[in-house]
């Protein structure tokens, strides 16, 4: 472990230096997270409504 | 440990230490390696720049990376060997695998959701969410450590793989990490913890028991291959009792 430390901590130093990629990429990359993150946000408020009126048809004589 | 075997009247094993040992390493795991990959993903904000700071700067952030990233192996290794070489784990694989009464079984969900249906669908051990969080935790991770290795070892790897080929693997491991973050810290944690008659914690992934009302509730075809058709004594009243 003592040994590998110095090497990890060279590779790590080395990270920031390799070029990033094309904006075209990350646009599509970024529209493919938000309709995920959209997907996931859609169901999470459908149960959460469901559930409330689920309770308040329950209160309801 | 028989992970069928009933724990006083109320609750039943469901997972085993073996399972739970494995489910704690990679619950640590994938958090360090979430907050260490986030510090380099989002550098340029102030979140960035506080992680950063916590993690001993960019030196130590990636020596951090790297160390829980070879646990991510072992571990990897570790499901691997356990799910293809004994029984108990080859079995919940196999009841992991995707089916068509999956789908079926979603769409009742959203339906009960939507007030279609006034009970929601029957499932077994595992329900269609808790097999999309497994596939996409663990094929998620795969990917993960494929991408890692090559950034990791990127000298070697720029001498037989392409330049695009390399931005794409940068982008796939940075934007890939963010959805296994927003896909365990966000709705993995809701699902389990948040959602309606889980709130406001399951303790499932500390004892590895499950009560016989919850069994009834969201896995109901497996409380009827172990109890048959008789339900449990009702739960005690609580304000946000839902299913599943």
């Amino acid at each position: 472990m003592c040994a590998a430390w110095p090497t990890l901590v060279l590779l790590a130093a080395t990270e920031e230096s390799i070029p990033p990629a094309g904006t075209a990429v990350r646009t599509v990359v970024r529209i493919v997270l938000g309709s995920f993150i959209a997907v996931l946000v859609a169901y999470i408020l459908l149960e959460q409504i469901g559930s409330w009126r689920r309770r308040r048809a329950a209160r309801e004589p | 440990m028989n992970p069928s075997h009933r724990h006083q009247d109320e609750e039943i094993q469901r997972f085993t230490a073996n399972e739970l040992a494995q489910h704690w390493v990679l619950m640590i795991t994938l958090t360090v390696l979430a907050l260490t990959g986030l510090a380099l993903f989002a550098h340029g904000t102030f979140v960035g720049r506080v992680l950063m700071a916590i993690e001993g700067g960019m030196e130590a952030r990636g020596a951090i990376h790297r160390f829980f990233a070879v646990v991510l192996m072992l571990l990897t290794a570790w499901h691997f060997l356990y799910a293809v070489f004994t029984e108990r784990g080859h079995r919940q694989l196999m009841e992991m695998l995707p089916r068509a009464s999956d789908l079926a079984g979603f769409a009742g969900l959203l339906r009960y959701y939507l007030g279609r249906t006034p009970e929601p669908p029957a499932f077994g051990r595992f329900t269609p969410l808790q097999k999309l969080q497994y596939w996409g935790a663990g094929i998620g991770s795969l990917m993960m450590i494929g991408t890692g290795l090559i950034l990791w070892f990127h000298t070697q790897a720029m001498a037989v793989l392409p330049k695009w080929l390399f931005d794409v693997t940068t982008i796939v491991h940075g934007y890939e990490g963010l959805i296994l973050f927003i896909l365990l810290f966000g709705w993995h944690l809701y699902i389990v913890h948040f959602s309606p008659g889980n709130f406001p914690l399951q303790r499932t992934f500390i004892s590895g028991r499950i009560s016989r009302q919850r069994l009834w509730r969201e896995h109901r075809l497996e409380y009827r291959e172990l109890f048959g058709d008789t339900p449990p004594a009702a739960d005690p009243p609580r304000s946000n009792q839902e299913a599943p």
